[in-house]
C-alpha cells in the first residue's frame, strides 16, 4: 500500500464515523504512513491489552485516553505520565476513565493509547493550514513559550522545497536555541528539514482531505540523533468540501 | 504571450473620446494625442470631430486594423463596446468605466459576462474600474491622469487613486516610470500575466506592485518564481494588519494571519516585500545598477552624521560595511585631509571637492573588499564650489573604473541638491535623499542577486 492509501484509508474512515477531527492516534497513523517519526505506541481497548502493550514498550509509559469529544487532553485530565509497573497501570486505567466521564459523560472512548516515555528535547511545532488564495500553507517555530507568546513562526506555500525548508528553520528568532547557544549542542536541524518536507509532501497528496494540522510539541534530540512527534491533530475534510 | 497590444499598438482607438473637458474622455484622447508610436482615432457617437481630429461614430468604422481599444463610455454602453471591439478584430481593451465588480454580486456577473465576450473574440480586457495604462517610453499614456515621469520601474497598481498619486509625488522626486498599470478590478489580465509579460522586456528595469488581493494565489507564485529570476519584482501590500484571528481549530490556523500566508508566499517566490510606499520605490528605482555580488558596502561622505546613519540603516537591513584594505586606506590618507576618516564610512569631510570625491570613489571600486558604494554627499554651499563637482567626481570614477559594483547616491540637500540628483539619474544612478531609502534600495540589489544566483555564498 502507497503511503497515500494507508493515510487515506485512515482519514476516510474517520470522514465515514461523520468526524473530522483525526484523535492523536488517528493522527499519528496518517504521518507514519509518511515516514514521520511517531512513536512506538499502541491502543488498547481492554485493560488486558494495554498491560500487554506496556509489557511490550517497556515500563515507564504515558497512557493517554483517546475520545473524539476530548481534543484538550489535558484539560480533561486524561494523559498519565511516567506510570512505572502493572499495579499502578490498573490504577490509572480506572481514573482515567473516571476523569474522562466527569469531564464529557456522552465521550465516546476509542481506546487508550499506551505509549513510553520519551525523553526530552528541544521543543518545536509543525503546522498546517489552508488558506483561500494560496492553498495550504506549512508553519514552523519553537513550541512552549516562543509560540504561544512570542509567536515566532513563519509560514510557506506548500509544496516547499529543501531550500525553503531550511530557511524557515534559520530565519525564526529563535533559531540560535536549535543552533546550540550557551553551549548546548546543535539541535537536529537536518531531522526538522526532513519533517517539513515530509509533512509537505504528505499535503500535496491529500489536499482534498486535509484541512489544519498541529505537531504540537515535537521533540527534536541533538544532532544525529532525530526528532520524535509527541502529540498531533489533524482536522480532515471531506473532499468536496471547498472553502467560501 | 505578448502584450505588445496594450503597451505598443500600432492604431488605438479611444471610444467616449470627448469635446467635453468635464469627461473622462476628453483627458484620455487628449493625452493619447503624444503617442508617438502609432496611430490614435477618437470614437464619438454624435462629434464629428474631437479636439480636432475626425471621429468615427463606431470603432468599426475606422479603417484598417484596431490593435487597443481604450473604453470610456458611461456604464451602460460598455458591453456593445466589447462587442464592436470584438467584431472589429481588436486584441485588447482597457476599460477605464467603474461600476462593475466593485459594486457587488450583479457587477460581478456583468463583468464575467465582458470577459466571456472578450474571450470569444480572442480579446483580453485590462479592468474595469481603473485609470488606464502608460508606457512613457513611447510617450503613450492611455490613462485620464498626467504623465508619468519616464524611467525604468514598470508599476501595476491595484489602487487607481494611489497610483495616480504615486505618479505625481515621484515627478517631484525624480522617480520615474517605464511603464504604469492601473489594473483595476482584474476581470481579466492579472498580476501574473502582466509580471510575465515584464519579465522579458528590455526598459522595465524593475517590477513594482501595489497588491490589495490577488485572485489566485497559486499562479500568482508560480508566475513570481520565474520572473524573479530574471528581473526584481517588489511587492507592497495593503492589509497586513488584519488580525489573524480567522476561524480556525487549530493551533496553526490562529496563527496563520492572511498577511502571515502572502508574506510567505512572497518569500518562496523571490518577490521583494516592500514596508511603505518609499520603500518600495526606492527598491524599485535601485536597478538601474547592476547586482552586485556580495553584501559588503563602502560608504563615502563630506559629513560624518550621514555616513554613520547610512552604517546604521544598511546593519538594519542584513549589509555589511566592507572591511577597506590597508592599500586603500594609505591612498586615501595621501589626498584626504588629516581629519578625514580613511576607514568605512569614509569622511572625507566639508571640504572634500569634485576632485576628492572622484579619486574616493575609484579608490573604493577598485577595493576587492568592496561589494557596492554608496556615494554621500550634503551638497555644501560655500567656498566657491558649484554644485554638481560631487556628483561629476562619482560619475567620472565610475566611468573609469567600470567594473560591474553597483553605486547608489545619497545626495542630501533638499532642493540644494536637485542638480546633482539629476545628474547622476542621468547617468543611471540612483540618487537617494534618506539613509534608509538608500538602505532599502542597497538592500534590494542585494536580495535580488540572490535570487539569480550571483551573490558570493557566505
Amino acid at each position: 500500500m502507497s503511503a497515500k492509501e494507508e493515510a487515506l484509508k485512515v482519514i476516510e474512515s474517520v470522514l465515514r464515523s461523520g468526524r473530522t477531527a483525526l484523535v492523536e492516534y488517528e493522527a499519528k497513523q496518517v504521518l507514519k504512513a509518511y515516514g514521520l517519526p511517531v512513536p512506538n505506541e499502541k491502543l488498547a481497548k481492554t485493560l488486558d491489552e494495554a498491560l500487554k502493550y506496556a509489557e511490550e514498550i517497556g515500563y515507564p509509559v504515558a497512557m493517554k485516553l483517546m475520545s473524539p469529544q476530548i481534543l484538550h487532553k489535558s484539560d480533561a485530565k486524561v494523559v498519565m505520565l511516567n506510570i512505572k509497573s502493572p499495579e499502578e497501570l490498573k490504577g490509572k486505567w480506572e481514573e482515567i476513565h473516571e476523569n474522562a466521564r466527569k469531564y464529557r459523560p456522552d465521550a465516546e472512548i476509542l481506546g487508550v493509547l499506551i505509549a513510553p516515555m520519551l525523553r526530552p528535547g528541544r521543543e518545536i511545532i509543525i503546522g498546517v493550514t489552508e488558506d483561500p488564495q494560496f492553498g495550504h500553507a506549512i508553519m514552523f517555530g519553537l513550541g512552549g513559550i516562543f509560540v504561544e507568546v512570542l509567536k515566532d513562526v513563519t509560514f510557506r506555500i506548500i509544496p516547499i522545497t529543501e531550500k525553503d525548508a531550511r530557511k524557515m528553520i534559520t530565519e525564526i528568532k529563535g533559531y540560535p536555541i536549535l543552533a546550540g547557544a550557551r553551549g548546548e549542542e546543535p539541535a537536529d536541524i537536518d531531522a526538522i528539514v526532513d519533517m517539513l518536507l515530509k509533512v509537505s509532501q504528505l499535503v500535496d497528496e491529500l489536499r482534498d482531505y486535509i484541512k489544519e494540522m498541529d505537531l504540537n510539541p515535537v521533540f527534536v534530540y541533538e544532532k544525529g540523533k532525530g526528532a520524535v512527534v509527541v502529540d498531533a491533530r489533524i482536522i480532515a475534510k471531506a473532499p468536496q468540501e471547498k472553502l467560501e | 504571450m505578448t502584450f505588445d497590444y496594450f503597451f505598443k499598438p500600432r492604431v488605438i482607438a479611444v471610444i467616449g473620446a470627448s469635446n467635453d473637458p468635464l469627461k473622462l474622455g476628453y483627458e484620455v484622447f487628449k493625452n493619447l494625442k503624444k503617442y508617438k508610436a502609432g496611430k490614435v482615432y477618437p470614437v464619438n457617437v454624435k462629434d464629428e470631430v474631437v479636439q480636432g481630429v475626425k471621429a468615427y461614430k463606431n470603432i468599426k468604422d475606422i479603417p484598417g486594423e484596431v490593435d487597443l481599444a481604450i473604453i470610456v463610455v458611461p456604464k451602460r454602453f460598455v458591453k456593445g463596446a466589447i462587442i464592436d471591439a470584438g467584431e472589429k478584430g481588436v486584441k485588447g481593451a482597457v476599460i477605464i468605466t467603474a461600476g462593475f465588480g466593485e459594486t457587488g454580486e450583479a457587477g460581478k456577473k456583468e463583468e464575467r459576462e465582458l470577459v466571456e465576450i472578450a474571450h470569444k473574440y480572442g480579446m483580453r480586457i485590462i479592468g474595469p474600474n481603473c485609470v488606464g495604462v502608460m508606457n512613457t517610453q513611447d510617450d503613450m499614456n492611455a490613462t485620464f491622469i498626467m504623465d508619468a515621469k519616464k524611467g525604468s520601474i514598470a508599476f501595476i497598481s491595484q489602487s487607481g487613486a494611489l497610483g495616480a498619486g504615486i505618479v505625481y509625488k515621484t515627478v517631484k522626486e525624480g522617480i520615474g516610470f517605464s511603464k504604469f498599470v492601473s489594473i483595476g478590478n482584474m476581470a481579466d489580465v492579472d498580476f501574473s500575466e502582466l509580471m510575465e509579460y515584464l519579465a522579458d522586456t528590455e526598459e522595465d528595469k524593475a517590477i513594482a506592485l501595489y497588491i490589495e488581493g490577488l485572485k489566485d494565489g497559486r499562479k500568482f507564485i508560480d508566475v513570481a518564481k520565474r520572473v524573479t529570476k530574471k528581473k526584481p519584482v517588489i511587492a507592497l501590500k495593503a492589509g497586513r494588519s488584519e488580525s489573524g484571528a480567522r476561524a480556525a481549530s487549530s493551533h496553526t490556523g490562529s496563527l496563520a494571519g492572511s498577511w502571515k500566508i502572502y508574506e510567505a508566499a512572497f518569500k518562496q517566490s523571490g518577490v521583494l516585500v516592500a514596508d511603505t510606499i518609499d520603500d518600495m520605490l526606492s527598491m524599485a528605482r535601485a536597478f538601474t545598477q547592476p547586482l552586485p555580488k556580495g553584501k559588503r558596502v563602502a560608504i563615502m561622505t563630506n559629513a560624518g552624521g550621514p555616513g554613520v546613519l547610512t552604517a546604521d540603516a544598511i546593519d538594519r537591513k542584513g549589509l555589511k560595511l566592507a572591511n577597506l584594505e590597508e592599500k586603500t586606506m594609505e591612498e586615501l590618507r595621501s589626498f584626504l585631509p588629516p581629519m578625514a576618516a580613511v576607514k568605512n564610512p569614509v569622511d572625507m569631510i566639508a571640504s572634500a571637492r569634485g576632485e576628492d570625491y572622484y579619486k574616493t570613489a575609484k579608490l573604493l571600486l577598485q577595493d576587492p573588499n568592496v561589494d557596492m558604494l554608496i556615494a554621500i554627499c550634503v551638497v555644501p554651499t560655500f567656498a566657491g564650489m558649484t554644485p554638481t563637482e560631487h556628483a561629476e567626481g562619482v560619475i567620472k570614477a565610475v566611468k573609469e573604473v567600470n567594473n560591474g559594483k553597483p553605486v547608489l547616491g545619497l545626495f542630501m540637500a533638499g532642493y540644494v541638491s536637485e542638480k546633482a540628483k539629476e545628474l547622476l539619474e542621468a547617468n543611471g544612478i540612483p540618487s537617494y535623499e534618506r539613509p534608509e531609502d538608500v538602505a532599502a534600495g542597497a538592500y534590494a540589489l542585494v536580495q535580488q542577486a540572490k535570487n539569480v544566483g550571483v551573490l558570493r555564498e557566505e
